[in-house]
């Protein structure tokens, strides 16, 4: 491949299949959506929060692996950055579905304390305070999401909008002002290095804000200061495992892919995914353990709820019929997807460089996530009914979701370029 | 037996060299290089190295460790705290934790001693100090009728110069 094709744009038609397929998981959502709003509207809006959740966290933090890929400089990962990127394309769509989510479903979502907050908690958990303060955090990660993508996929645009068949106007306005292919290199390499930082910090601190208001405050007399990172860090490893699960997915399918995405990158990628399960792990265990030491009850509700009186015994003496307290296998079937899997079977080098292996234990930890959300958000909401998770209305709405996000970086992938970087830069 | 040694410029030409001589059944190789590329060490061996074992063994040994003396501290000189019984399992976990990665890290240092040969006061007699700095060395040891096949596949790889190990 000479270096003039590998750097500029290759626009290319959808494939038809998937499209349709993505079509139909949209529509089976809007159906969900729609009878469910008449018929069982909390479930339907929790469920919708749920996805929301998943979904937008997960978009956000691809786009921090992306910013953290530019920050160390990392040579190694080549085209996975553009793929991690085009996981980010969600990010828009994410902050429409907060204000419908929020606004429409607030009596359903935030039926704890929305008419009437827990003494000393009035001025914090209001409805106002709340919908404000995530939609401007939403706002600013939006708007550099949308300036780290422009500046990252700029310079690979040149005469695209020549070429272009579709989106003529987008491609001339991304590409206004050429200065010529080696200067945009450049600029773009520099513009990433001063965004990249600003979009891991708005990350770090200001979805701790969303993690707190969307998620903790469920639970209003429940509190936790790590919460916010441990929700994020579970969101940043669900962003590693859907790019090395999409990385494996195009090697199987795509032209010019099966050369880039090589052994030395699945195994790269594999680390990742293993290595930030570890941290994931952690972070819940150092969570864990100063409550379950403290044995407050305000903060062993938390873990009562989800877990059951298995894991706040005094020892983890196993005893079966516990398991049958809600929630508690929901929250087991989180763990063994977000760590036993990723961890035991990705120990050694050959399974994480094996292609099948490391798609399915992604796709796993994928699972594991959006289960881990659903643990994180129900209990809060329908404390008895261990099962309030699922249903036909929450797997619809869930559907849905995933042919909107499938069909947004399909969409997104194939009108920018996504192979590959530069070697420099 | 006599020893080639042939001199490379690019971590790639010394890699493709030597996984080349491997393949044709030379074994016995070592190679010189100013970085560390793992491109070069495969090539010489795919095999992972043994240190690995060291680390296990470490990890196991901190993790019974670990356990085995907060337990048996616990319930040898016995304090109530917070209502706990003196056997219990999530508190001591960070102990066997911490110990197994301290155990494993120093079996690791202890077995990159011992499998690599460390100290070793004795240079190698290919050895030269521009592997130190910008060259890429491989010596290969062969019978003496291998020699003009190996010298020819070296210099097929790009090798700058071969010849043949004093001493």
């Amino acid at each position: 491949m000479s270096s003039s094709t590998i750097l500029s744009a290759n626009p290319r038609e959808l494939p038809a299949a998937l499209v349709a397929v993505c079509g139909v998981l949209v529509a089976i959502g809007l159906v969900a959506l729609v009878v469910g709003v008449s018929a069982d509207p909390a479930t339907t809006w929790r469920a919708f929060h749920v996805n929301f959740l998943y979904f937008g966290i997960l978009s956000q933090a691809a786009l921090c692996l992306a910013a953290a890929l530019v920050i160390v400089g990392a040579r190694w990962a080549g085209p996975i950055r553009h793929v991690a990127e085009g996981l980010a394309a969600w990010v828009p769509v994410s902050l429409v579905l907060f204000v419908v989510g929020n606004y429409f479903g607030r009596e359903y979502i935030h039926t704890n304390w929305l008419h009437g907050a827990p003494p000393g908690k009035e001025a914090w958990l209001s409805f106002g305070r709340v919908f404000w303060t995530d939609l401007v955090v939403l706002l600013i990660a939006t708007g550099l999401t949308l300036a780290f993508l422009r500046t990252s996929f700029r310079p690979t645009l040149h005469g695209a909008a020549e070429r272009a068949t579709r989106a003529k106007g987008l491609f001339e306005s991304w590409t206004a002002n050429w200065r010529g292919e080696e200067v945009e290199w450049e600029e773009s390499g520099r513009r990433l290095r001063v965004l990249a930082p600003i979009v891991c910090l708005v990350y770090a601190f200001g979805f701790t804000f969303v993690a707190f208001d969307q998620v903790m405050s469920l639970e209003p007399t429940w509190f936790s200061n790590i919460f916010g990172w441990y929700f994020l860090w579970g969101g940043f490893l669900s962003a590693v495992a859907a790019t090395a699960l999409v990385s494996v997915l195009l090697k199987a399918t795509s032209p010019g892919w099966d050369v880039e995405i090589t052994r030395d990158r699945m195994h790269d990628l594999g680390k990742m995914v293993f290595a930030f399960s570890i941290f994931w792990m952690y972070l819940f265990f150092a969570q864990y353990i100063v409550i379950w030491y403290g044995n407050l009850p305000e903060e062993t509700q938390f873990f009562q709820a989800r877990l059951g009186s298995q894991f706040l015994q005094d020892t983890w003496l196993w005893s079966s019929d516990r398991l049958q307290e809600p929630y508690v296998k929901l929250s087991l079937a989180a763990w063994v997807g977000c760590w036993i899997t990723p961890f035991w079977v990705l120990l050694g080098q050959r399974p994480k460089k094996t292609p099948a292996i490391l798609g399915s234990v992604s796709a796993i930890v994928l699972l594991g996530f959006w289960l881990e959300r659903n643990a994180l958000v129900w209990p809060s909401l329908v404390p008895d009914d261990g099962m309030a998770w699922l249903g036909p209305i929450q797997l619809g709405v869930s559907l849905g979701f995933l042919g909107a996000f499938a069909l947004v970086f399909l969409v997104f992938s194939r009108v920018f370029p996504t192979l590959p970087l530069p070697k420099k830069g | 037996m006599p020893q080639l040694l042939g001199v490379f410029e690019q971590p790639d030409h010394i890699a493709a060299a030597a996984k080349r001589l491997r393949d044709r059944g030379y074994t016995d190789m070592e190679t010189f290089s100013p970085s560390p590329f793992p491109e070069v060490d495969d090539a010489v061996d795919e095999k992972p190295s043994g240190v690995r074992l060291f680390t296990l063994i470490g990890g196991l040994v901190g993790v019974c460790t670990g356990y085995a003396l907060t337990l048996w501290m616990a319930n040898d000189w016995q304090i109530m705290l917070g209502g706990k019984p003196f056997s219990s399992i999530p508190p001591y976990t960070i102990i066997a934790f911490e110990l197994t990665i301290l155990f494993g890290g120093l079996m690791t240092v202890l077995g990159l001693f011992l499998k690599g040969g460390l100290p070793s006061m004795k240079l190698h007699a290919a050895y030269s100090k521009r592997f130190s700095a910008e060259d890429f060395g491989l010596v290969v040891e062969c019978r003496d009728r291998d020699v003009p096949e190996i010298d020819g596949l070296m210099r097929a790889h790009h090798a700058t110069e071969v010849s043949l190990v004093e001493g």
